[in-house]
């Protein structure tokens, strides 16, 4: 399932991917920046890897973009309605109450003369009866306002005629309204949102503006907005959380929606993977008859079908190592006969003519070839019939090297080739089946000898504190890229036109590699054309062990220096056991 | 497949909720049940509207009459005390000389006059003539100016020219205030200081200026610590001690129904003993009342509850403080052949105090509402007799002196009455129990005729008419502390020629009533002793004697024919009450 490559994790394989039980050392500013990028990058890319698995999450999420969108454009528009609504009624009132305030003034400012001037005695009654009109005015407007709002007199030409209510500071009033208040044709009323300012108070108060002209008088009223400000930010407040309140409402129902589809998607993928797992008697429950359970029931059907074929080829297979085991064995019988007749002959092969003798000869040569060849088949469909055993024993390692080296002895010198081996100084013990160790390491050095053509073979043992493993290096014509693996093909050859001088039955490396696996170990070729191939055996200490890494590298040291030094890029490895990683 | 459902059924949703929250607010109910609808009420219940002059700086190219005029405008803007944009038409040597804290001027029907020749003069001279109507104290108290003098004014004002432009270098000291502008700008309150023993109020009017960066309570607050003006000062006691002053009011703000009054610590020391307490709460509750109305007060201290306990103060529970003592439900005696009667329609008997011989009396003083005691001036003011009422109380004789005035009581139990021992002598005396008045010294009143003295309800303030050779005049006064010293003497009511005072009596505790003769006629003005502001007489022919209580209780007067008239306000006429022998009606106190 891990196969998606992550953008941005692209490039050469980091080996920082693992925890490194490294000392703690001081660590320098780049380092620290590189280590958060480093978390930061891996925290995106686990963040992507959720975001593309989970089609709850890209569906709710895709939900709440869209019905935020919408609630927010539909918030908008209603809350520009009512801010509308609300400021228009105030506005609507405050030119009534300026009009009838104009009025009011006009009828104060144009009394006749003689009414101004009276001067009568003033009493405790008519404490606040000014002789002066503008005063009179101003009163009556301060009176009627009542602290509602707010009046400024302001007269241009005359000298100390300017007034104001309670506590307006004249710097409320803003200039371009006295501009327009000027230009305002009869009937106008010219209005500006301003802010209010009051004497010994820093802040401002928002506030309606209104003009108007009396004579040579500007009348400025200012009506708080104060109330409605409030009244707007709670509708605003309101509106901010019954939004966010529908769009969690809208992700909830988002999720259970989606929740609902995609727990039997989830189910059936669960299935699915049990089934590629080898659980054929895998099946999803049908429950009614919408699309899910279609998929359900095809999914089941899917999966017979799968199941009886696989049964089918199972038993077509077996009866295939059968008959291949049975056919060994039953070759056995004659083949002891044609034995004893054929040594006969031999023996007595000095009597014969040449030809005869030389008869006699091959079909020695190739009985005992066909002989070895049986018993490879035999150890092979032991394994493909799951008989093999492991006979576990503690031993030095170097011993079970040696005796496989001396095995090959005769016929390395046979070959003239040199036998080099480089083992560690002390024990190297292993719990391993030696007979079997014994004979994957003939493999390898007959495998070797044969394809070394008489150069040096190079034998190393490596060991650390969990596994041991043994290196056969030979310098002959290599393997080509792609044939690390098919080497333990059986009956593999690379160049079928080429004979077996040796007389491999061509079985060995895949009994080998059997052997390995049997005891938890990997065995891995290695190889380049010209430069030859080295095989490596890797195996756990204790029995039943796993396997972490190898104590010796498969591409030997000097090619892997050589390839550093060009500069080239390391080419994927690609590993004999699934799953397992090298840890050069 | 299922992203395309989930989303359409969001759609679906989404529409439902919006139909429903907009079905919500889209109707108003046409019926239902009765409910209350609350006044919203205003920002700030303690603040009373008014109008300021928004001052303006000097405008470029101003003639000498227009500074002058913006001079006084931007003087009575009250926006800032300072006076920051008044100064602005000074020079900078008459900025530094010029005071707005200096005793305002208050002055009407002005005229601005200017030498007014051309523009190449370095120097102008701008003169203000008007008439002066009163000067209002550096302690807010306000004086006005006698009506009979000559109140002609003029102010001038020398102006030079500066980078060009005309500014004031000498201006008339302190701010000089047009009638409008004084009324504009100050606020008349009335202060309640305690008297006696901390158990009565009398009141002080001041005239607050209007400043706008502060409530006018808190204002008010202040000037009612700073303490009483100088016409009350040695006369009453402020409770909240001589250690505080304006700046240990922190503010006054409205909470609900509560007035709350933040003070600073200085205040707690003053309210420690009940006494004391009571009076401040009784001073506070009178004094803001005209804001407050009916609300609750709380003292705090710096924005925390009082130490020891909510200090809250209910007004109705200080209601006996009231400087009038009485109220207009009270009743009044009157003598009829010696004898007491109450004024009674419906009734017509002899009240049953005073047995023994019936006294040849002119005139009575009570003491209070009860009538539980009762004092009267013997014909031919030789002796002054008191009795109870309380059956089987007899006339005791009180005072023995050559000349005695009518008698009037205070309303902590003393009688008071002028002796006059001769010519141009006159001797105060006071007295607590039957035989030994105590000489009360009166140095602006010795050296007069003393013809009535009568004590305010307050019982701290008096009337007095004398005359010191140049005609009978009324004059205000009041009693130190001590009780021993009638001080602060002031005319109320000047001499006029040919002008007679035949009767005075206190309405309430700052409105005097006088009643007049002259050759032909007789008059009845009302005086207010704080405000000095008379109104219009009215005739009252053949009345000798008069005796008032607060509003709306009926003016009561006696006339030489043996009747008791009424004032009836309606028909705004005398009506009889009383007749046949009827004479010298009396309120208890003043």
């Amino acid at each position: 399932m891990a196969t998606e490559t992550l953008p941005g994790s692209s490039g050469p394989a980091r080996p920082g991917g693992r925890p490194k039980p490294k000392k703690k050392t001081r660590r320098t500013p780049r380092q620290i920046v590189r280590g958060v990028r480093r978390r930061a990058r891996r925290a995106a890319g686990r963040v992507r890897r959720v975001w593309r698995r989970s089609l709850q999450l890209r569906v709710v999420t895709s939900t709440l973009m869209i019905s935020m969108t919408v609630v927010a454009v539909l918030g908008f528009f209603l809350w520009q309605m009512i801010d509308t609504a609300i400021l228009r009624g105030r506005l609507d009132s405050a030119t009534a109450e300026v009009r009838a305030n104009v009025t009011t003034v006009e009828s104060y400012l144009n009394q006749p003369l003689a009414a101004a001037g009276k001067q009568t005695p003033s009493t405790q009654d008519d404490e606040l009866s000014f002789s002066n009109e503008v005063d009179q005015a101003a009163n009556a407007l301060a009176t009627r306002a009542d602290g509602r709002y707010s009046v400024v007199i302001l007269n241009p030409n005359l000298v100390g005629h300017d007034r104001g209510t309670n506590d307006v500071d004249s710097r409320s009033v803003p200039q371009k309204l006295r501009d327009s208040v000027h230009r305002a044709k009869d009937g106008e009323t010219p209005a500006q949102y301003t802010p209010l300012y009051y004497v010994g108070r820093s802040e401002a108060v928002p506030a309606l503006a209104l003009g108007a002209l009396v004579d040579d008088y500007e009348i400025y009223h200012f009506f708080p907005l104060a109330d409605d400000v409030k009244t707007l930010s709670t509708v605003q407040q309101w509106l901010f959380v019954v939004g966010v309140a529908l769009v969690l409402l809208l992700a909830a129902v988002a999720s259970l929606v989606t929740r609902q589809v995609v727990t039997p998607v989830r189910l059936t993928r669960q299935a699915a993977e049990r089934l590629a797992a080898g659980r054929l008697e895998e099946r999803l429950k049908v429950r009614g008859e919408d699309d899910l359970a279609r998929l359900a029931a095809s999914f089941n059907e899917m999966a017979s079908n799968l199941a009886l074929k696989i049964h089918q080829l199972e038993e077509l297979s077996q009866v295939q190592r059968q008959f291949v085991s049975d056919v060994s064995h039953e070759l056995r019988t004659p083949l002891t006969t044609v034995r004893m007749a054929a040594d006969l002959l031999y023996e007595g092969r000095e009597d014969f003519d040449p030809a005869t003798a030389r008869a006699a000869e091959l079909m020695q040569n190739q009985l005992e070839r066909f002989e070895s060849m049986l018993a490879d088949l035999l150890e092979i469909s032991r394994y493909d019939a799951g008989a093999a055993t492991l006979d576990i024993d503690s031993v030095d390692m170097r011993d079970v090297v040696l005796r496989a080296v001396g095995d090959s002895q005769p016929l390395a010198e046979r070959r003239a080739t040199r036998l080099d081996l480089r083992l560690p100084g002390e024990p190297c013990m292993a719990e391993v089946d030696s007979r079997r160790v014994e004979r994957i390491l003939r493999n390898l050095l007959f495998n070797a000898i044969e394809h070394g053509e008489g150069r040096d073979i190079v034998v190393a043992l490596g060991a650390d504190r969990d596994a041991v493993a043994v290196a056969v290096r030979d310098h002959g014509v290599g393997l080509k890229p792609g044939e690390e693996n098919m080497v333990f093909d059986r009956f593999w050859r690379a160049d079928p036109s080429r004979a077996r001088t040796i007389g491999g039955t061509g079985l060995g490396l895949a009994i080998s590699r059997e052997d390995a696996m049997l005891h938890g170990g990997w065995l891995q070729a290695w190889g380049m054309p010209g430069e030859g191939s080295q095989f490596r055996l890797s195996l756990p200490r204790q029995a039943g062990a796993e396997l972490r890494g190898s104590p010796l590298p498969l591409v030997p040291p000097e090619i892997e220096m050589r390839r550093t030094w060009r500069g080239h890029a390391t080419p994927v490895l690609s590993p004999a056991v699934e799953g397992a990683f090298d840890a050069d | 497949m299922p992203t395309r459902r989930s989303t359409a059924g969001l759609c679906v949703l989404a529409m439902a909720a919006l139909a429903v929250a907009s079905s919500a607010c889209s109707t108003v109910r046409t019926g239902g049940n009765i409910f209350t609808a609350h006044d919203p009420g205003k920002n700030d219940p303690l603040s009373q509207p008014y109008v300021r002059i928004l001052p303006a700086p000097p405008k470029p190219d101003a003639t000498s009459a227009e500074i002058v005029s913006g001079f006084l405008a931007a003087a009575a803007s009250f926006d800032d005390p300072t006076r920051t944009v008044a100064k602005q038409y000074l020079t900078s040597d008459a900025q530094r000389t010029w005071s707005p804290f200096d005793p305002v001027t208050v002055y009407d029907q002005a005229k601005l006059t200017t030498d007014g020749r051309g523009d190449d003069l370095t120097q102008a001279h701008v003169q203000l003539k008007g008439i002066r109507l009163g000067e209002l104290d550096r302690d807010s108290h306000y004086v006005p100016r006698d009506a009979s003098a000559n109140n002609d004014l003029t102010l001038g004002f020398i102006l030079v020219r500066v980078r060009g432009q005309w500014r004031i270098s000498t201006a008339p000291s302190g701010l000089q205030l047009s009638n409008d502008d004084f009324k504009r700008a100050y606020r008349s309150f009335d202060l309640y200081f305690a008297a006696g023993e901390e158990d009565g109020l009398v009141s002080d009017q001041v005239w607050l200026p209007i400043n706008p960066n502060q409530g006018l309570a808190k204002t008010l607050v202040q000037r009612l610590l700073v303490g009483p003006t100088t016409p009350l000062k040695g006369a009453v006691d402020s409770a909240f001690g001589g250690q505080v002053d304006d700046r240990d009011v922190n503010d006054v703000t409205v909470e609900g129904d509560t007035v709350v009054v933040d003070f600073t610590s200085d205040v707690v020391g003053a309210a420690r003993v009940a006494r004391y307490k009571r009076a401040l709460s009784a001073q506070l509750s009178w004094t803001l009342k005209p804001l407050t109305e009916a609300r609750r007060i709380e003292v705090r201290v710096n924005g925390e509850q009082f130490p020891g306990g909510p200090f809250i103060i209910d007004p109705r529970d200080y209601k006996s403080y009231d400087p009038n003592v009485v109220d207009a439900n009270v009743q009044a005696l009157f003598l009829r052949q010696g004898r007491l009667f109450v004024i009674d329609k419906d009734k017509d008997e002899p009240f049953t105090a005073g047995t023994g011989p019936a006294r040849q009396l002119t005139s009575l003083a009570v003491a209070d509402r009860s009538f539980s005691r009762v004092a009267g001036l013997e014909k031919g003011g030789g002796r002054i007799w008191v009795t109870g009422t309380a059956p089987g109380n007899s006339w005791q004789r009180w005072m023995e002196a050559p000349g005695l005035t009518s008698p009037s009581w205070d309303r902590h139990g003393d009688l008071w009455s002028v002796s006059r021992t001769g010519p141009r002598r006159s001797q105060v005396l006071r007295a607590r129990e039957p035989g030994s008045p105590i000489l009360v010294s009166a140095p602006d009143l010795e050296g007069t005729d003393v013809t009535a003295f009568r004590v305010a309800r307050d019982g701290v303030r008096v009337a007095v008419v004398s005359d010191d050779g140049h005609g009978q005049q009324v004059l205000v006064g009041t009693i130190s502390r001590s009780r021993t010293e009638v001080r602060n003497v002031h005319t109320l009511f000047p001499a006029e020629a040919g002008r007679q005072v035949a009767d005075i009596a206190w309405r309430d505790a700052s409105t005097l009533l006088v009643l007049t003769k002259n050759k032909n006629d007789r008059q009845l003005t009302a005086v207010s002793v704080t405000q000095r502001v008379t109104d219009t007489p009215r005739s009252a022919a053949g009345i000798e004697t008069i005796t008032a209580a607060p509003d709306p209780a009926p003016v009561l007067a006696g006339t030489s024919d043996g009747q008791v008239l009424m004032w009836d306000t309606q028909k705004r006429q005398w009506t009889p009450v009383e007749k046949n022998g009827a004479s010298a009606p009396m309120y208890p106190l003043g």
